[in-house]
């Protein structure tokens, strides 16, 4: 791993405006993503898990502009030294898409149905005026191959290609670029679990082989935890703790990571853990809580935490973990109950 | 055995398109107990939910009919009950479902209706299968929805499905799935549009709900974890077909069909940082279904046996059977 981070986000927050009347007035926002600061080096894969609502695909969607975020910073280090991409003009954003590429959840509604595999896997070559067009159907032909396709699936059409295959076409058309940072939103949640293996273990192999990073999102932590180096959780729109793969799994610091694990089924999990549940269901985030935005279902919770926000800190005996959690150097959380080796 | 309450034998659904015809379930057999649940497992497209909606005779019709087969139904008063014999409009299969075997679905946004309120459409199933007056149903829908977890259930029986969260809405349908009491729950991927610790929620208040009323559960789903939680026993299906029939702790450690093997080899586990050994190639077009056993183009162990002829389910021990010619010679030698 390099010393000098790739991407570094800074206090991003997305607001978007919710807009009533006629005259089309704001009367509230949706904080999707609210002060999130995390750094990503390069070579790794960060993991981006959270339940639904809790800002994870906004913060993707930001670091590669599909947004405009409300404030904040997103540092991105080329070879002609570190862009500010929430700052760029929107014209000025070309060159940074042949570096930062998104790979989406749903191969069926990402791929435009009209074009065949060629043409979708060569459109970002051409938007981009590289090279001619025998140079580049050359290009597709070896992307494909790349990712586990023949070189005949250039003149067929999404629907002739099962979920696998397509999700494959859209690793293909993110490469074609050879960006540096990949953004995969859900890229296994809609595909069934032999074929989820399958599109896992291209994404590592291409990873090692073109020393891609990743930002990986999903909802599924099994997944999250086979593929990352560094996991981050998220919560309404904030980070909530960050910490070395193995690390969350076996000493979450963070109340919410300590539910989120013990949620996880497993099997004869019943009876032998002592389920945490969450009281209700996760707020709004139109109206967030004050102090802490987990304190109204967080089962530690103290008065402090009502009134506070608590920071993303480091945890005082191991730095490197980051948590936002006024007692998490004191609480003692449950670690997760895996199945014993077999 | 007394405390059987479904018995499927060779159950065959098929559809009958433009195209050609899918054999959705394609000869499935299983029995279910009082008390037990049983988990049924494979991917998109294995015929599972069809199997379940075949219980119920919930099939898209004139599409799907139901070609061959007996689902045993023994009633509580000791009758049997051919389900595929009923009319699958008539007042029999009618009062059986919803009342004596009920469901409850995948997508809680689109199984309720949104022009009704959420305690309507709960007093509805009760009063269809229980001479009650509307006040008593009502008092059953305001209980029913206590039951499952509901705050201010009082308040929320009137209110609309768009009032409810994911979380709650899925509980609603339990809530109306149960308030006929049934002595069998279809689940049909009851979690798999909510959050993980909304799943926990769910899958707990299910195990509870089924402890104290003994009531059998057939769990649908395509995670294996899901099964490794709720299951007794589990059935895996492969294009139509039952591949493997076996306990729940059988299918973790000494799991014999090549295709279950392969489901557990693609399943990232938490812990285990090893590669993935996923199954090559994709389920073979519906129309085109491979001659032999439907795996033995994607099978590591296939022999040409496989290609020629379609393996049945070979008992291994008594718990356990699997449709596979590897275990034809091992069964042999044994006896």
């Amino acid at each position: 791993m390099n010393d000098l981070p790739l991407l570094e986000v800074k206090n991003l927050r997305q607001y978007f405006p919710i807009k009533r009347g006629i005259l089309k007035r704001t009367v509230a926002h949706v904080k999707a993503v609210d002060d999130v600061s995390f750094h990503v080096y390069p070579g790794e894969t960060i993991g981006l898990v959270g339940e639904s609502g809790s800002g994870k695909t906004t913060t993707g969607r930001c670091i590669i502009r599909l947004y405009d975020p409300t404030s904040g910073t997103v540092h991105f280090r080329t070879e002609k030294g570190v862009i500010d991409i929430a700052a760029l003009p929107r014209k000025a954003l070309k060159p940074i898409r042949r570096d930062i590429q998104m790979l989406f959840q749903d191969p069926n509604s990402s791929l435009n149905a009209r074009m065949r595999i060629g043409e979708i896997v060569a459109e970002p070559l051409e938007i981009h005026g590289i090279g001619n067009h025998r140079s580049r159907t050359e290009r597709v032909e070896h992307l494909l191959e790349q990712v586990g396709l023949g070189a005949d699936m250039i003149n067929r059409f999404p629907h002739q290609l099962s979920g696998g295959q397509r999700q494959r076409v859209g690793v293909a058309r993110a490469l074609s670029l050879e960006p540096r940072l990949i953004i995969c939103d859900e890229p296994v949640s809609a595909l069934d679990v032999s074929v989820q293996a399958q599109v896992l273990n291209l994404l590592a192999d291409l990873q090692k082989d073109l020393g891609l990073t990743y930002v990986f999102i999903a909802h599924d932590l099994s997944v999250v935890e086979y593929i990352s180096n560094r996991i981050m959780v998220m919560y309404l729109g904030h980070i909530v703790e960050s910490a070395a793969t193995p690390k969350i799994f076996a000493r979450p610091t963070h109340p919410y990571t300590e539910a989120l694990l013990n949620a996880i089924p497993q099997r004869g999990a019943h009876g032998h853990r002592k389920r945490i549940v969450l009281k209700g269901d996760i707020p709004s985030p139109v109206n967030p809580p004050p102090g802490c935005v987990f304190h109204t279902r967080c089962k530690y919770v103290e008065d402090r935490c009502k009134k506070e926000i608590p920071p993303l800190r480091p945890l005082k005996n191991d730095p490197e973990t980051q948590v936002a959690c006024h007692f998490a150097d004191e609480l003692q959380l449950q670690p997760f109950i895996g199945q014993p080796e077999s | 055995m007394s405390d059987v309450l479904l018995e499927v034998d060779n159950l065959k659904t098929y559809f009958f398109m433009d195209q050609g015809v899918i054999r959705a379930v394609d000869g499935v057999s299983f029995t279910l107990r009082e008390g037990e649940t049983l988990g049924i497992v494979g991917e998109s497209g294995c015929g599972k939910s069809v199997t379940a909606r075949s219980i119920l005779r919930l099939l898209p019709h004139p599409v799907a009919r139901i070609v061959e087969g007996r689902i045993t139904y023994h009633t509580g008063d000791g009758r049997s009950i051919d389900i595929t014999s009923l009319d699958h409009q008539g007042k029999r299969i009618r009062s059986i479902r919803g009342n004596e075997i009920a469901m409850i679905f995948q997508e809680p946004m689109t199984s309720l209706n949104p022009v009704y309120t959420i305690g309507e459409q709960i007093m509805e199933a009760i009063r269809l299968h229980q001479n009650v007056t509307r006040d008593e149903a009502r008092q059953r829908a305001i209980e029913m929805l206590r039951l499952v977890g509901i705050p201010e259930a009082e308040q929320r029986v009137d209110q609309y499905q768009h009032h409810f969260s994911g979380g709650m809405r899925q509980r609603a349908m339990i809530a109306m799935a149960l308030s006929c009491n049934p002595r069998i729950l279809i689940a049909d991927e009851p979690t798999t549009a909510l959050d993980v610790t909304i799943e926990a929620q769910i899958l707990d208040l299910i195990t509870e709900i089924q402890a104290k009323n003994r009531m059998a559960l057939i769990m649908i789903t395509h995670d294996l974890n899901v099964i490794g939680e709720m299951a007794d026993r589990v059935i895996v299906m492969y294009m139509g077909k039952v591949v493997e029939d076996t306990t729940v702790d059988r299918i973790f450690d000494a799991p014999k069909h090549p295709y279950t093997q392969g489901l557990l080899n693609s399943l990232p586990q938490i812990g285990r940082r090893q590669r993935l050994s996923p199954i090559t190639g994709s389920v073979p077009n519906p129309y085109l279904i491979p001659k032999g056993c439907s795996f033995a183009p994607r099978c590591p162990h296939v022999m040409d046996k496989c290609r020629t002829m379609e393996p049945p389910i070979i008992p291994i021990d008594e718990q356990t059977g699997a449709a596979c010619w590897l275990y034809e010679e091992a069964v042999e030698a044994a006896t």
